[in-house]
């Protein structure tokens, strides 16, 4: 009996492990490739070490093959998109949980049904004519907005879910106490909410960050590009050279990568609790 | 006057009070309305036209639809879509429920430890993880032919995303990749909320192991099964094969899926009314799969 069981948690760990190594590869693998140059894979193979850890393929990267400006404009497109997000989804959350109104319901589920559900494949060739109306192709506007909807109404769910679990008085206490709703949204509902919205925070952050379709569509000049579509353009252009194509993918991977490495447990329960609930 | 002057604060107030929710919901609820909802429904209309995008539209009913069905390389991409959904989606459940039912029952330490680890495809832009694979499946210097190569089984290696006969498998696998430790995560923290004394009691009515997962684990997973077959199905539909594709093939050897086709209709060729039923066709299948799966999660509870 007691050697089935350790025979079966050997098993158990063999297959985690190999699963672990499996996902991990990959990414030490392209890691490794940064470091090295293109002579040396095509001499060594890929699964050689770096012969020395020079940080000269980012640097090529970044300011030859305008990396630098994927990052800015990554970022001018994921904080204002990540911030603006969550202030109006906190601001929705709060109404979808203590105030009642006519049509609530169906507001709510039209937000948070559509909103969390359409993915950016789907309004691709739409969203291109609006933004085209807007005269805002070629503006980093034109991603920042769908992005910024989609979070906001990813947060929304996320957070009403959470103030529907705070105690009613919360609210009423407040209220006594001669604050306005609005006092009591920014001085009691938000800070409560803290691991709730840091949670919202970092998996809208990740995917704005990720999101390659909609600049796809709407960012035809390179110098405007975010991480995704710039590391695309790159590999249209130079194909060849390995360890710079794999600087850039990891250029593009680590934000994400470090981001939930900080925020994990976060996350991992974000997804496991707060999608399935 | 003063009684007058109070019942008109009054109603104001109250007027005012009636607006207060919709100002709190309007930023999210608006844009949401602008950029996704309104652009979602307009697939529909812009399906019922012939137009490029900037000229005039000439209304021709469902003929977009009606081509649809004999069009080739839609139906190619259609076939080929199947195979990118039974590796993401069918494929990584069924492994995923075997593995984490081996995990989670085997009290493993260090679950956590690789339940992080599990989630981390998920994070990386599928352009990063397409970009890694092209090297991974490149014929000369590539990962996958020089490790067969160090083992001595060179007769088995080819130009894996370079011909029809193994490239869309290979895209596909990339799904199974990102998608199996998903399913294990949510499979496992499922799981772990069975009540342990079911299984002892089974063990004692002398239950084997495959009889313990399908009788009491399977059950009690169905609707962490359902979340984990929606999502993956969009994902296998949508956006991340999209750009998975895109930067392994660029849809080349029979490799592209039906939202490639898409986009390549309605931006390449300007065929946007065209494309727009595309999508729409492409929207009901992942609604569909979304709907029956949750109806019948319905009808077993």
């Amino acid at each position: 009996m007691s050697i089935k069981k350790i025979v079966g948690a050997g098993s158990g760990y063999f297959v985690a492990i190999f699963l672990a190594l499996l996902i991990v590869i990959p990414f030490v693998v392209m890691f490794m490739g940064t470091f090295r140059e293109h002579t040396d894979i095509i001499r060594r193979g890929p699964f050689a070490l770096p012969l020395e850890w020079s940080l000269e393929n980012f640097r090529r990267v970044l300011f030859q093959y305008n990396f630098d400006l994927y990052y800015i404009n990554s970022v001018l497109i994921t904080a204002p998109a990540v911030i603006g997000s969550l202030i109006i989804a906190l601001m929705a959350a709060f109404a979808f949980s203590v105030m009642e109104f006519p049509l609530k319901r169906l507001l709510l589920l039209a937000t948070i049904s559509l909103g969390v559900m359409v993915a950016e494949v789907f309004i691709m060739i739409p969203l291109f004519q609006l933004m085209n109306q807007l005269g805002l192709v070629d503006n980093l506007l034109s991603v920042i907005l769908p992005s910024l909807a989609m979070s906001a109404c990813f947060s929304t769910l996320v957070l009403r879910s959470f103030f529907m679990g705070l105690p009613r008085e919360l609210l009423d206490s407040g209220l006594v106490d001669g604050a306005s709703n609005w006092q009591v949204l920014w001085k009691i509902y938000a800070p409560i909410a803290r691991p709730a919205i840091v949670t919202c925070g970092a998996l809208t952050t990740v995917w704005t960050w990720n999101t390659y379709i909609t600049p796809l569509v709407l960012i035809h000049d390179p110098a405007k590009a975010p991480l995704p579509l710039g590391l695309a353009l790159f590999q249209g252009q130079y194909v060849a050279d390995v360890p710079l194509i794999m600087t850039g993918a990891a250029l593009t991977a680590l934000p994400p990568i470090l981001i939930y490495l900080l925020f994990q447990p976060r996350i991992v329960w974000g997804i496991t609790q707060g999608t399935i609930k | 006057m003063n009684k007058g002057t109070g019942r008109v604060h009054k109603s104001r107030r109250r007027k005012s009070a009636a607006i207060v929710p919709y100002l709190y919901i309007a930023p999210t609820v608006g844009s949401a309305l602008v950029f996704v909802i309104y652009p979602f429904l307009s697939n529909f209309s812009f399906s019922l036209f012939q137009w490029d995008g900037f000229g005039a539209k000439v209304f021709i009913g469902l003929k977009n639809f009606i081509d649809l069905a004999s069009d080739e390389r839609f139906i190619r991409a259609f076939q080929t879509n199947l195979v990118y959904f039974f590796f993401t989606v069918i494929v990584s459940i069924l492994l995923g429920l075997a593995i984490s039912s081996l995990i989670a029952r085997g009290r493993l330490r260090g679950v956590r430890f690789f339940q992080s680890v599990y989630f981390i495809p998920q994070v990386v832009a599928a352009i990063a993880l397409g970009t890694i694979f092209r090297w991974i499946y490149a014929p000369l210097f590539g990962v996958i032919n020089h490790f067969l190569r160090i083992v001595g089984l060179e007769h088995l290696q080819r130009p894996w995303l370079g011909n029809p006969e193994t490239a869309t498998v290979a895209v596909a696998i990339i799904g199974t990749w990102a998608w199996l430790g998903f399913c294990i995560i949510v499979y496992v923290a499922g799981i772990q909320k069975i009540d342990e004394n079911l299984y002892e009691a089974s063990l004692l009515d002398g239950a084997k192991a495959l009889q313990q997962f399908w009788y009491i684990t399977l059950p009690d997973l169905r609707f962490e099964v359902v979340v984990t077959l929606i999502m993956a199905t969009v994902h296998s539909l949508g956006s991340y094969i999209f750009a998975v594709t895109l930067v392994t093939t660029g849809g080349a050897y029979g490799t592209r899926p039906i939202a490639l086709y898409a986009y390549q209709a309605a931006f390449v060729e300007g065929r946007v009314g065209y494309a727009s039923a595309v999508v729409i066709v492409l929207t009901g299948i992942i609604f569909g799969v979304a709907g029956l799966s949750m109806f019948l999660l319905e009808r077993k509870e």
